[in-house]
């Protein structure tokens, strides 16, 4: 069973004028809605009111995410398995991403090349290049994707 | 000046505990792990994979370029102590560094709590945030300058 969300975490990192760090974390009740963009842009405005540091930035963390639970299954269920994907952005730069545990039939009987007929691969290939950018905000096109393996705290 | 894009953390669990976290990143309209269309990728990959996705983090950073710092208490380890209580009457510090002089008694250690920035703050405050155990605030009970090192 997924647990539950009691709050999720924002954190807010200040930098002053001598370089000098602080950390402060605020929490929204539950797991966030649409309201905590609201809330970030809002919170902001007021610190600012009241601070003479520079918020360099503002990190919104959810605790946990409601799920159908955990997968184990499979011959590549360890995190330090991975489908790495590269693609390339707008100035020909490469960039890679490895997602972790891939199951086995996102691949052909290679073990090692994605199924380009998978349908699962499919939706997630559309929505990560739907939403992935490079540095500059640009597109990112599709180059491959290969399983991999890597440390546990690789990505 | 923002800059164009927001990174994304997503932090991965399989059966054995091992973690690892994946880094991507988003165009900088997408400010919140709960945005509709980082949901739909955690859940298509949660389709393709044998682990867990444990928590999603996204960074937005702040527009700095017309960030006052010539206050008495620019350090950042100069800090106002919000004292807040929750519904459970238990009381939390929450911390706001290098504070302006503005927000303070004469005294200059203890926050007027009817400025009208400082009750802007808390107001928010009690309006939609709320204790790491997901209890609301009731009320802010006091304000004063301390001094503090590092992170929170």
């Amino acid at each position: 069973m997924p647990a539950e969300v009691l709050a999720s975490r924002v954190r807010v990192d200040f930098v002053d004028a001598n370089g000098g760090k602080a950390q402060q974390d605020y929490y929204l009740p539950g797991e966030m809605t649409d309201i905590a963009s609201e809330a970030l842009a809002e919170l902001h405005l007021t610190i600012m009111d009241i601070t003479d540091a520079a918020q360099v930035k503002q990190t919104l963390t959810l605790t946990s995410y409601d799920i159908d639970g955990v997968n184990s299954e499979g011959p590549y269920n360890t995190v330090s398995d991975k489908l790495t994907i590269t693609a390339m952005d707008g100035s020909g730069q490469l960039h890679t991403v490895a997602m972790p545990a891939p199951r086995e039939d996102l691949f052909l009987p290679d073990r090692e090349t994605v199924d380009p007929d998978s349908e699962a691969w499919g939706n997630f290939k559309d929505q990560l290049f739907a939403m992935w950018k490079g540095t500059n905000g640009e597109a990112m096109t599709y180059i491959r994707a290969v399983r991999t393996q890597g440390g546990p705290k690789g990505a | 000046m923002d800059p164009e894009t927001n990174p994304c953390v997503i932090n991965y669990l399989d059966a054995d505990g091992n973690r690892c976290r994946v880094t991507l990143t988003f165009a900088n309209e997408v400010v919140t792990p709960t945005d509709v269309d980082v949901g739909v990728l955690r859940s298509f990959w949660h389709l393709c994979n044998d682990c867990e996705s444990t928590s999603c983090s996204i960074t937005q950073y702040a527009d700095t370029a017309d960030t006052p710092t010539d206050g008495s208490y620019e350090d950042t380890q100069d800090k106002a102590m919000f004292v807040f209580v929750d519904a459970n009457n238990k009381t939390h510090n929450i911390k706001v560094p290098a504070p302006k002089p503005s927000i303070f008694l004469a005294d200059k250690v203890t926050v007027d709590l009817a400025n009208a920035a400082v009750a802007l703050y808390t107001s928010l405050i009690m309006e939609w945030f709320c204790t790491e155990g997901g209890v609301v605030f009731t009320a802010v009970l006091s304000g004063r300058r301390i001094r503090a090192k590092g992170t929170d």
